[in-house]
């Protein structure tokens, strides 16, 4: 593994345009910890499906003006962690958002084919975490 | 980061040409498109993907969409995919055993003429 270990993120828009964007970002820093073509693709995917459950949510809670969606990479434990996070208001987004993802029947099993492991949590804060781990090769 | 779409007919068959990205935002784009050939009477449809570079469930949604709306009619939607990474999340997916898939624009119309 490269020693690119420090933390990479970027904040795009709640809006489809912009997933575009984040796939690009995350995918870079996956190369750069020495995931080979066929993994980076599969991590481009694995960020579009999570970014677009997480837009779809909030687009379903009806306020997607100056709405943001944060995306974070980093190393933990060998494992490349990728963190889909966004602020809400609603007390039963966690639910909702287990609900989205099942919704997506297709996208849910393309994540858990690619990705070792697919969290989703909630902060202190009532902010919905989208968590994607895969190891980083040797 | 974004999709272009040719509409072309071939002996009768509708032939849809994309090429670049179908995400959540460009994958409207698509069904739209479908949805047109459909109305227009092209039940039977061909989508050449080999110029994709990245497709994801938003686009896989959007065939399974159009597949059911030609079947309303009798119709089928045939792909051709020669690119690896874009085969796979058909393999994942299992949608392999939904549509039939091609190497090429030509084997794909001479299987609908024969069927």
């Amino acid at each position: 593994m490269n020693d690119f270990g420090q933390p990479t993120s970027i904040t795009i828009p709640a809006k489809p345009e912009y997933v575009g964007i984040a796939r690009l970002v995350i995918a870079a820093f996956a190369g750069l910890l020495g995931f080979d073509n066929e993994a980076v693709e599969d991590i481009k995917i694995a960020v579009s499906e999570v970014c677009t459950s997480a837009i779809l949510q909030l687009h379903k809670e009806g306020r997607l003006e100056n709405r943001s969606v944060e995306i974070s990479a980093y190393v933990k434990n060998r494992d490349l962690v990728i963190d889909v996070g966004f602020a809400t208001k609603e007390a039963a987004s966690l639910e909702k958002t287990h609900t989205q993802l099942k919704e997506r029947d297709l996208g849910m099993s393309v994540l858990t084919s690619i990705m070792d492991k697919v969290e989703i949590m909630k902060t202190r804060n009532n902010a919905v975490i989208l968590r994607l781990s895969k190891r980083v090769p040797r | 980061m974004d999709l272009r779409i040719e509409s072309k007919e071939v002996d009768g068959i509708g032939v849809i040409v994309l090429e670049g990205e179908v995400d959540v935002y460009t994958a409207p784009k698509l069904k739209s498109r479908l949805i047109d050939l459909v109305d227009e009477g092209k039940y039977n449809i061909i989508i050449d993907l080999q110029k994709v570079e990245f497709m994801d469930s938003s686009g896989l949604g959007v065939l399974v969409g159009g597949l059911k709306r030609v079947k309303s009619h009798q119709g089928s939607i045939s792909l051709v995919v020669t690119q690896e990474n874009i085969l796979k999340i058909f393999r994942i997916t299992g949608l392999v055993k939904v549509f039939p898939i091609f190497s090429s624009e030509e084997e794909a119309i001479s299987d609908i003429k024969g069927s």
